[in-house]
């Protein structure tokens, strides 16, 4: 206890001076010289007399000084201006290690931003532990919650805090006053509660409460910080305006914080409105009981765990189910309910980009860690510089720890610079890295707060200990008599510092090989995903989505519609070819179809069925392996032909010809409903590009009823982008009650669907080139010194007759050998480590022989002639010059 | 008086602090060395040696301190012993008085 107060004590006392004991001494001094005057001393004299009883001044104080205040923070100032005066008169060896740390330590804290965002971070809510997403069950089947359904379940449940939905539709929204077309916006609908339950505060106005969703409620509508900064110029009267989504007038009742982005990270959310609103503005069915459209999520109560309330709910789901009669008759009647925690809430990104990032972070830990090994051989260099000056100072008895801890000050005041720097570099690049990572509608906040500089810090000071330890050891090792030695002709120079240093140049080879073998997969992989053959060509197609407003349905359901608007657009100029289909590669595929051949039925749901106009095939630049596309013969009055891909024929007939054979749909063939074959195309990806989608049966648009949105398919001259406004054209001509709700470039999409490889390859190819830029520095800082150390040598070498590239090759053997060793050390922790990335990369094993031959290729190559240069510099001296040197 | 300075036994000086101010009370620094330099008789100290002592009874919370005028009306830093000080005096009193027996015992036996 009393060694706390004390130390307490000296804390404080850091903050004071010298002034009350100097004052104190002064005033004993009085009353001494006051006292020698009384016994009849002279005052000079009698001064002189309490000088002398009172002691020597300055010791006093010192010691004082050295009990008032806490010496080890003394100390490690006089260290930290120690090191800042080295940093003065070595400029060009500071400026390298602090741009060298800088960029590893950057590299880190770049990629722990996008992790954390991404993944890491729960949302930004109170208390976002205790959210469940809930997902029922009758028997083995999913079932989705219907609007009343979840009235219902929310008013009688007591196990949770409660129950809130949230789901997302695209409306056309507009606003009063604005001019132009109107655009297409992601609106969220959610129940009453869902503010109040997610945990969140009103930033201006008001949330929904009960009463915005009961019928013949007022439309209101909550919307997001971004949209109320960029659209409504961040004014309050934003609160109480009026926005029309699909024709409906809906009140501005309040603005989010700007930190909320609604449930599901990577989609933030701009306009909220009630549930109820679903009814007019996408569908009135969305409020009967028989459309399950939501999958709702719940915040757990403290006290009831979560067990329990799964229990519970389960319960009161199966009860509303009998009560109400809703249950799937020809499934068992056993419900249950099962809560999933979601902190993260809904959503795949952070799954999707667990790995990938995890696997950057390790990168970015590697070159981290190479930056380190170069850093501590500069310093060990530098050590063998100032060995005189260790030498003496424990020749006349400094403590070996006193020395250590100022060597590690040096380091920290290096790795503190190089990681101030590091987190403004990171902050600097965030936004360009977020705008690599995301698609085209993400928006990813990019703030560095605390925990990424907490981050920073603990690496910062992880690095301090890697690269100043070893140096800080090596350089005071007793015994060092030999340093003290002037001539360095006969120097032999330090044991265990040449260890040390070899140790890290062979480190530094071995985690340089396996990053740039690391990188080298991600980029190849990349390129090999990207310019595979997707069994369709990208380049010059343009992809129109078409949509309606809920009371033109039936016209976007009309085939005629569409193949109308495609004959006008084939008349245009610059546009190749046109066509419509039902679903695209790269698009949702929805239509399960079950297939029936004489003699036996394909289990259900084997193939998937998708309409496509004729033309299809060669605008979308599929090739037809036999048979015919469809084409404009298929009319709805022709026989009934279907085109099968690949996978499907050899399903369907093996891998006999399929044209010309017949199926059925249903569960039983029947000749009279006959289909025929007609063709057999290449198999295309369809959710993803890494895989072809399986097997795909194509109809034509003629011979079948529509039961989704058209897709218009362009293949054009030049940018498809410039024919969006002819297709918005021609639909307005010639079908103005359906509009064209997305416009985009097939290329666009390809890019969007392969964001994570991109990523990848981006960011792992910048570190490989990285690594590689850093092994070059420090591979020539170690040559470079090992040159100037052995200039005496070398001169008597050369003045002996030794020949120019005879000194080169002696410079250079040493590190040959060890880039040897470090490129063996390298292929084995490469091999072990990368079976890591399997799943990332796309046709490519881990163990790749190729990558890695090339890897080492090139890091020797940069090694090398990073090497030479010095190693030729110092061949090429004046032998007389180089005798000379000290 | 003799004019040979003879050295403060180590750890003792505290002692004497302590006991000063147990039985004089408030005490400025030149009083206090005054009166030790008194009181143990033979003994003559550098004076300012008295300053360092003070610091670390105080940081202990064995003594307190505070400004006031000393008897010419000079400012002055008075100390005083505290509570948890006497306590100490009285444990550091205790121990000396085991220490000198047992040297004693000691030295007696051998002689």
């Amino acid at each position: 206890m009393t060694r706390l107060r004390v130390f307490l004590v000296r804390l404080r006392g850091l903050f004071q001076s010298d002034a009350r004991v100097t004052e104190e001494l002064a005033s004993h001094l009085e009353m001494l010289t006051a006292e020698h005057e009384r016994r009849g001393l002279p005052p000079e004299e009698a001064r002189a007399a309490a000088r002398r009883d009172l002691g020597p001044v300055t010791p006093i104080c010192e010691s004082h000084r050295e009990l008032r205040r806490l010496p080890f923070v003394d100390s490690f100032f006089q260290d930290l201006r120690y090191a800042l005066r080295q940093w003065r008169s070595h400029p060009g060896f500071t400026a390298t290690a602090i741009l060298t740390l800088a960029l590893g330590i950057g590299a880190n804290t770049a990629i722990f931003q996008l992790l954390d965002v991404i993944v890491l971070r729960s949302l930004p809510v109170r208390q976002p532990e205790q959210f469940v997403r809930l997902q029922g069950y009758q028997g083995e089947y999913r079932r989705g919650f219907s609007y009343p359904l979840l009235r219902e379940m929310s008013a009688r449940q007591h196990s949770v805090q409660g129950i809130f939905a949230s789901r997302k539709e695209n409306i056309r929204e507009a606003r009063a006053g604005a001019r132009g077309i109107a655009s297409l916006r992601e609106v969220w609908f959610v129940s009453a509660n869902y503010f109040r339950l997610i945990g969140t505060d009103p930033q201006i106005g008001r949330f929904f409460t009960e009463a915005d969703d009961e019928a013949n409620a007022a439309p209101v509508a909550v919307i997001s910080n971004h949209l109320w900064r960029a659209e409504f110029g961040a004014q309050p009267a934003a609160v109480g305006s009026t926005i029309h989504l699909n024709k409906t007038a809906v009140t501005i009742i309040g603005v989010a914080r700007p930190e909320f982005f609604g449930d599901r990270v990577g989609t933030p959310a701009d306009i909220w409105v009630p549930l109820r609103l679903a009814g007019p503005l996408v569908t009135p069915s969305f409020l009967q009981g028989n459309v399950r459209w939501l999958s709702p999520m719940a915040r757990l109560r403290s006290g009831v765990p979560l067990v329990q309330a799964q229990a519970e709910l389960s319960l009161l789901w199966g009860q509303l189910h009998e009560e109400f009669g809703i249950r799937i008759l020809n499934l068992p009647a056993s419900y249950r309910m099962e809560l999933v925690p979601a902190p993260r809430g809904t959503g795949d990104l952070p799954n999707q980009y667990s790995r990938p990032l995890s696997a950057l972070m390790a990168i970015a830990g590697l070159v981290t860690l190479i930056a380190c090994c170069n850093l501590a051989n500069l310093l060990l260099a530098r050590a063998t510089a100032r060995a005189q000056e260790m030498g003496v100072r424990l020749a006349i008895g400094a403590a070996r720890g006193r020395i250590i801890r100022q060597l590690l000050t040096e380091s920290l005041a290096l790795s503190v610079a190089g990681g101030g720097l590091g987190l403004a570099l990171a902050a600097l690049a965030s936004s360009q890295l977020t705008a690599l990572a995301s698609g085209e509608t993400w928006r990813i906040p990019t703030a560095i707060d605390w925990r990424i500089g907490g981050f920073t810090l603990l690496v910062t000071l992880g690095c301090t200990v890697l690269f100043g330890l070893a140096p800080a050891f090596t350089s005071t090792r007793a015994g060092l008599g030999h340093t003290l030695h002037r001539d360095r002709r006969t120097q032999t120079g330090d044991r265990s510092r040449h260890a040390a240093a070899r140790a890290f140049v062979v480190a530094q080879v071995t985690l340089s090989l396996v990053l740039v073998a690391g990188a080298s997969l991600l980029v190849r992989s990349f390129w090999k995903l990207t310019h595979q053959d997707f069994g369709f060509r990208p380049k010059g197609v343009l992809i129109a989505t078409m949509g309606a407003d809920m009371s033109n349905i039936e016209d976007m359901l009309n085939t005629t519609k569409p193949e109308q608007i495609v004959q006008r657009l084939r008349g245009t100029p610059g546009v190749h070819l046109a066509a419509w289909d039902i679903a695209g590669p790269l698009g949702t595929i929805t239509g399960e179809t079950n297939i029936a051949l004489p003699g036996r039925a394909l289990p259900s749901g084997a193939a998937n069925a998708v309409l496509v106009s004729s033309g299809y095939f060669e605008t979308m630049g599929i090739p037809v392996l036999s048979g015919r596309p469809i084409g404009d013969q298929d009319r709805k009055d022709a026989p009934k032909v279907a085109v099968l891909s690949e996978s499907a024929a050899r399903l369907m007939f093996g891998n006999g010809n399929a044209v010309g054979e017949f199926f059925t749909e249903g569960k039983v063939f029947n000749r009279q409903k006959a289909i025929q074959v007609v063709g057999v195309v290449r198999d295309l990806p369809y959710s993803s590009l890494r895989a072809p989608f399986g097997p795909v049966v194509f109809y034509p648009t003629a011979q079948r009823s529509v039961n989704a949105n058209p897709e218009l398919v362009l293949r054009t001259e030049g940018d498809p982008m410039q024919f969006a406004s002819v297709v918005r054209q021609a639909v307005r001509e010639a079908a103005p009650t359906l509009r064209v709700d997305t416009a985009r470039t097939l290329v666009s999409m390809v890019d969007d669907a392969t964001r994570r490889e991109r990523l990848l390859a981006w960011l792992g190819g910048a570190f490989g080139g990285l690594a590689l830029v850093l092994a070059a520095v420090g591979l020539y800082g170690v040559i470079a010194y090992t040159a100037a150390r052995r200039t005496p040598e070398m001169g008597i070498r050369l003045a002996l007759g030794a020949s120019p590239s005879q000194v080169r090759a002696l410079l250079l053997r040493e590190i040959t050998v060890l880039l040897a060793i470090g490129l063996v050390l390298g292929c084995g922790v490469t091999l072990l480590f990368t079976r890591w990335l399997g799943s990332l990369l796309f046709d490519l094993t881990p163990q790749d022989p190729a990558t890695l031959v090339f890897a080492a290729a090139l890091l020797s190559a940069v090694a090398l002639a990073a090497g030479y240069i010095p190693a030729r510099r110092a061949a090429r001296l004046d032998p007389m010059t180089a005798l000379r040197a000290e | 008086m003799s004019t040979r300075k003879s050295e403060v036994p180590y750890g003792t000086l505290d002692l004497m602090v302590l006991r000063t101010l147990d039985a004089m009370g408030p005490l400025h620094g030149f009083g206090i060395a005054r009166r030790i330099e008194q009181a143990a008789g033979s003994l003559t100290l550098n004076q300012g040696t008295i300053y360092p002592a003070l610091l670390r009874l105080e940081q202990r919370g064995w003594i307190s301190s505070k400004w006031g005028a000393s008897e010419a009306n000079r400012r002055a830093r008075y100390y005083s012993i505290t509570r948890a000080g006497r306590k100490q005096l009285a444990a550091g009193a205790e121990q000396w008085a085991q220490t000198v027996a047992m040297m004693d015992r000691i030295l007696e036996s051998q002689s």
